[in-house]
């Protein structure tokens, strides 16, 4: 297309648009006939789809870690076993964190779509699959030391050969989850979205047909590409840099940091992690796709979200991750919590860095942590085996012009709260309270969003648990003079007991927020705690109206009114807030 | 495959990877950017040494940004 014409950029659009909603046909119907309900209210899954050389044309918006992610894992494959491995009708799978994954849990399925005997591209959906085997029960083992006691790995491996079952790779699968029904059906719901790509692509096909259709997506790529590349034009060249870490690793109480230097220069941003500590044994190592994950949503945050995202947009944005560091795991190294912990602290420091270049649209740091509960067992009343990966929400960053967002999923995902009702139902526990922390957003001239409380109480005769969380000792910092956030944890008050105490405390855990395999029982209390969000600029500097606000709404204390915001409580409504 | 950007006349591809060998459990990584080579490696001289590289714009990236920073030292 030489001429650049509006009536080529309607077109475009159109089908820009066209394919998106392809991406979202395929996420609803994930999201509706997936069995877990990391997938039905989670939405911890992706769809999109892919030119015959790998790169994404469309996607839609679902979770970002694994957009990012998805790249590469489609690259990855492409270049093992090749494109022409691919038949009318096969489905290959894998979910290896070192083949351009995020981590172990999330299972790439990637199909083939032909079109008149023509390989026009792929389609992908990737998603959590909630229970994977390996030595924690639901996935997340916060103590695990490699790689294979995380869970089964599947290189590329076909799943489906010409619409056929492979038998032989699903016995595998299924004999290694705890929980095979679950298992097999969010597999088959995440093939179902591939069939929805398969016949909207047909139907987009035989109106505009496939070299056409290339030419365009070809064009879509380019023009996202000089789009991204102007809105980081708009940035001021320069070095910017900044450190952060995470408080330990599950194994060890020792903190470990990671340090970007991000160069703008030219339309260009090169985020250089050199300077990050080395893999460590416990599995809060990332991945190469997850440091890139990160660092591209980091950017999306601060540009303009309607360029198109494709494999254009993605295009200016140069990752340097040293292998062997905690940016860029290499095999064996435990990785699962990588993806859920340290790619938050990852999106955090980049955006820390271009804080300093871009002080209008900076915000202090997030909540930054999955707080992974995860659990399982054995239903006593019908004998099968369930399991569970459940996160919490955090409160987001204090921002140069508003509060953080309460309770919202950190940034790497835009996964929704569980409803009480879906949890209670599905698992043995009973909520007991579900509420905002007083006082957990950071205080500043806009404030920090809110963490949560959460009280589950035991009603099985047991249940195995496991943890992993980050920030309950090192909180969200602020900024520009903003205070922290809130800090998370995880505790317990066993049966009878009078007091919640930390799970080092009750069973020796080494790390009291990151450990597997504990039996809890029924009459047990597990209150789960999550972050609050760093505040922006300085408390004195908050209205009083938004402060007394607050006050009223119980999203602070008295005292913090006083001390912090420098505003005296009046009358009943303020003073006996709390 | 991307075309052949680099100044190096001896510059090009070659098959490093081995992620399609499973008796082989470490991998090789771009030099640059730190990405796993998968099968196929950009091979180039830069800073003194031969270097494998995922891509040409690695190699370039190599030489404008990752030299000039940190030197030919090894990570």
């Amino acid at each position: 297309m030489n001429s650049v014409t509006s009536s080529d950029t309607i077109e475009l659009t159109l089908l820009h648009n066209r394919l998106s909603s392809i991406c979202r046909e395929m996420g609803v119907a994930t999201m509706r006939t997936a069995f877990s309900p990391v997938f039905n209210e989670g939405f911890d899954f992706v769809c999109a789809l892919f030119d015959p050389g790998g790169r994404m044309i469309a996607q839609a918006e679902y979770n970002p870690s694994m957009l990012g992610a998805a790249n590469f894992a489609v690259k990855w494959v492409l270049e093992e076993i090749g494109a022409d491995a691919f038949a009318p009708g096969d489905v290959w799978v894998h979910n290896d964190p070192y083949r351009g994954g995020c981590h172990l849990p999330e299972h790439l399925v990637l199909k083939g779509v032909f079109h008149g005997g023509e390989l026009f591209g792929f389609a992908a959906t990737i998603g959590h699959v909630a229970e994977i085997g390996g030595r924690a029960v639901g996935g997340l083992a916060g103590d695990a030391t490699d790689v294979y006691q995380e869970g089964l790995r599947l290189p590329p491996v076909k799943l489906v050969a010409g619409g056929e079952d492979v038998r032989d790779v699903w016995k595998i699968l299924l004999t290694n989850h705890r929980t095979p029904k679950l298992t097999w059906g969010d597999l088959h719901a995440m093939l179902g979205s591939l069939t929805i790509a398969e016949r909207r692509l047909g139907e987009l096909l035989d109106e505009h047909g496939v070299t056409d259709t290339m030419r365009d997506t070809g064009e879509l790529m380019r023009r996202s590409a000089a789009w991204m590349t102007r809105e980081i034009e708009a940035i001021p060249d320069g070095d910017y840099e900044f450190t952060d870490v995470m408080e330990n690793d599950g194994i060890s109480s020792d903190p470990h940091q990671i340090h970007v230097s991000v160069c703008v220069r030219g339309g260009e941003v090169i985020a250089d992690f050199t300077g990050t500590d080395r893999q460590v044994r416990g599995p809060i190592n990332a991945t190469y796709a997850v440091t890139a994950a990160a660092t591209y949503n980091a950017i999306f945050h601060l540009t303009d979200p309607l360029v198109p995202r494709n494999a254009g947009c993605y295009q200016p944005i140069r990752i340097i991750a040293p292998p062997g560091t905690l940016v860029n795991v290499v095999h064996p190294g435990a990785e699962v919590g990588g993806n859920s912990e340290t790619h938050c602290r990852i999106i955090g420091v980049v955006l820390g860095a271009l804080a300093r270049a871009l002080p209008d649209r900076a915000a202090a740091a997030d909540g930054a942590t999955g707080c992974n509960f995860v659990f399982g067992g054995i239903n006593a009343d019908t004998g099968e085996p369930y399991a569970n990966y459940h996160f919490e929400n955090v409160g987001w960053g204090g921002a140069a012009n508003h509060d953080g967002n309460d309770a919202q999923c950190a940034p790497l995902a835009i996964s929704r709260n569980v409803p009480v009702e879906v949890f209670d139902t599905r698992y043995p526990f009973l909520t007991r309270a579900l509420r905002l922390v007083t006082d957990s957003g950071g205080a500043g001239r806009h404030r920090g969003g809110l963490g949560t409380e959460r009280v589950l109480l035991v009603r099985a005769p047991e249940i195995t648990v496991g943890a992993l969380f980050d920030r309950s000792l090192v909180p969200p910092w602020g900024l520009d003079g903003g205070l922290p956030g809130g800090t998370t944890g995880i505790t317990i008050r066993r049966a009878g007991d009078s007091r919640f105490v930390t799970f080092t405390e009750a069973f020796g855990t080494i790390s009291p927020t990151k450990f597997s395999n504990i039996t809890v029982f029924r009459g047990d209390e597990i209150r789960i705690v999550s972050s609050g969000g760093g505040g922006y600029g300085d408390p004195r500097e908050r209205a009083e109206e938004l402060v007394r606000r607050d006050l009223r709404n119980r999203y602070i204390t008295p005292a913090a009114a006083r001390e912090l915001y420098g505003v005296e409580p009046a009358g009943p409504s303020e003073a006996a807030a709390v | 495959m991307t075309p052949h950007t680099s100044t190096d006349r001896a510059a090009r591809w070659e098959e490093r990877g081995h992620a399609d060998d499973y008796l082989v459990t470490s991998s090789v990584h771009c030099e640059c950017c730190g990405r796993m080579i998968a099968r196929h490696a950009w091979i180039a001289e830069a800073g003194g040494a031969e270097r494998v590289f995922c891509e040409p714009a690695c190699e370039q990236l190599y030489r404008t940004f990752w030299l000039p920073r940190h030197g030919g030292a090894s990570r």
